[in-house]
């Protein structure tokens, strides 16, 4: 039988592969923050009258920024897994899926955003043809769509998140069976990473209270304690795809 | 001295929470939130593996939340003491009698600088 460590452990873990390069850590997230916004700032700009035209141009947008934020969160992964192997890790390995192996990355991003997407989707249709105006029915319906849609995101999100470790851990395995093997790996410990998520809620509260200057700092911290918990769990499994 | 990346974090947290308490006199609202978070953040990475805080993070701690208390207290007073100005004539008269003397307007041109 194999024991996991509780998240209590798997904090300490990260916070210990941390000391000593939070610098590293630290400009890596903001960097990967700045991108991100600075897409979306990019082709937010991008308007039309047509209601179709607008519909289509949001499900666009969407999705290259959710394919490039993935590529990008690749990256973050593969610092903080190096740091928590006690290996070196620079800022320049955020951008390491757009130059290595970058056909595996962009098939595994593009199937992970198709799925962000189609949870998006219903909210997205609801903003374009329903007219929100003031305290309406309509802004309603689209509160409630996009709530359902972010809880899809996070169930995808939970899901998939440790295909960008198994990505960096296991180059020589094809986009399908590296998500294969991340769907099979999270099995059974959905609750236990729900968990250590919602563990940092107080800190990102105090993020948020810093107006988001400390939340570097706390995505830093939590980032590192996924990668303990992808080290954790493959300490009690085998590779990806040795078993089919 | 610090040669242990723990105790290096631990003082700038400890300075940081130091500078929050300081910056509620000087720049109320926003530098203390600020800090006190940060410090708050860094006191608690500092810790590594370890099951407890050093003793300067723990002091840190502590420190920047009684500054982050602080500044929420004078916060809420403050906008207690506004809404108070806004409905009590006298208080109103008072307060802009004062306002003048420090920066040369009412209170009635103070406000017509948020209602352009």
């Amino acid at each position: 039988m194999t024991f996991y460590k509780e998240n209590k452990a798997l904090k300490a873990d990260a916070r210990e592969s941390l000391l000593g390069h939070l610098t590293t850590a630290v400009i890596s997230v903001f960097l990967y923050t700045l991108a991100t916004s600075l897409i979306v700032e990019l082709v937010a700009n991008f308007q039309s009258g047509s209601v179709i035209l607008s519909l289509v141009l949001s499900a666009v947008i969407f999705y290259v920024v959710s394919i490039c934020s993935h590529m990008l969160r690749i990256g973050l992964a593969s610092i903080f897994l190096q740091l928590l192997y006690q290996k070196k890790a620079s800022i320049g390995d955020l951008f390491r899926a757009f130059h290595e192996n970058s056909d595996t990355a962009v098939t595994i991003s593009t199937f992970i955003s198709l799925l962000e997407l189609a949870c998006m989707l219903p909210a997205i249709i609801a903003l374009a043809v329903i007219p929100v105006n003031g305290l309406t029915p309509g802004l309603g319906l689209v509160i409630l769509l996009l709530a359902a849609g972010a809880i899809g995101i996070a169930a995808v999100r939970i899901r998939y998140a440790l295909v960008a470790y198994l990505f960096l851990d296991y180059p020589e395995y094809s986009a399908g069976e590296l998500i294969r093997g991340s769907a099979r790996m999270i099995k059974g410990h959905k609750m236990r990473l729900l968990k250590l998520y919602l563990s940092f809620i107080p800190l990102y509260f105090l993020g948020v209270l810093s107006f988001g200057i400390a939340g570097m700092w706390v995505i830093s911290y939590s980032k590192a304690a996924v990668a303990a918990f992808y080290r954790d769990l493959m300490s009690g499994l085998r590779a990806p795809s040795d078993e089919s | 001295m610090y040669n242990n990346p723990g105790d290096r974090l631990s003082r700038t947290s400890m300075s940081l929470a130091i500078l929050a308490i300081f910056s509620i006199l000087s720049f109320p609202v926003v530098a203390p939130y600020i800090l006190g978070s940060l410090s708050l953040v860094l006191a608690i990475l500092s810790r590594g593996r370890s099951e407890i805080f050093p003793r300067r993070s723990r002091t840190a701690a502590i420190v920047a939340s009684v500054a982050l208390i602080l500044n929420t207290a004078l916060l809420i007073y403050s906008i207690y003491y506004f809404n108070r100005i806004l409905h009590d004539p006298a208080l109103q008269e008072r307060f802009s009698e004062t306002l003048y003397r420090m920066y040369g307007i009412t209170f009635d041109e103070f406000m017509s600088q948020f209602r352009r």
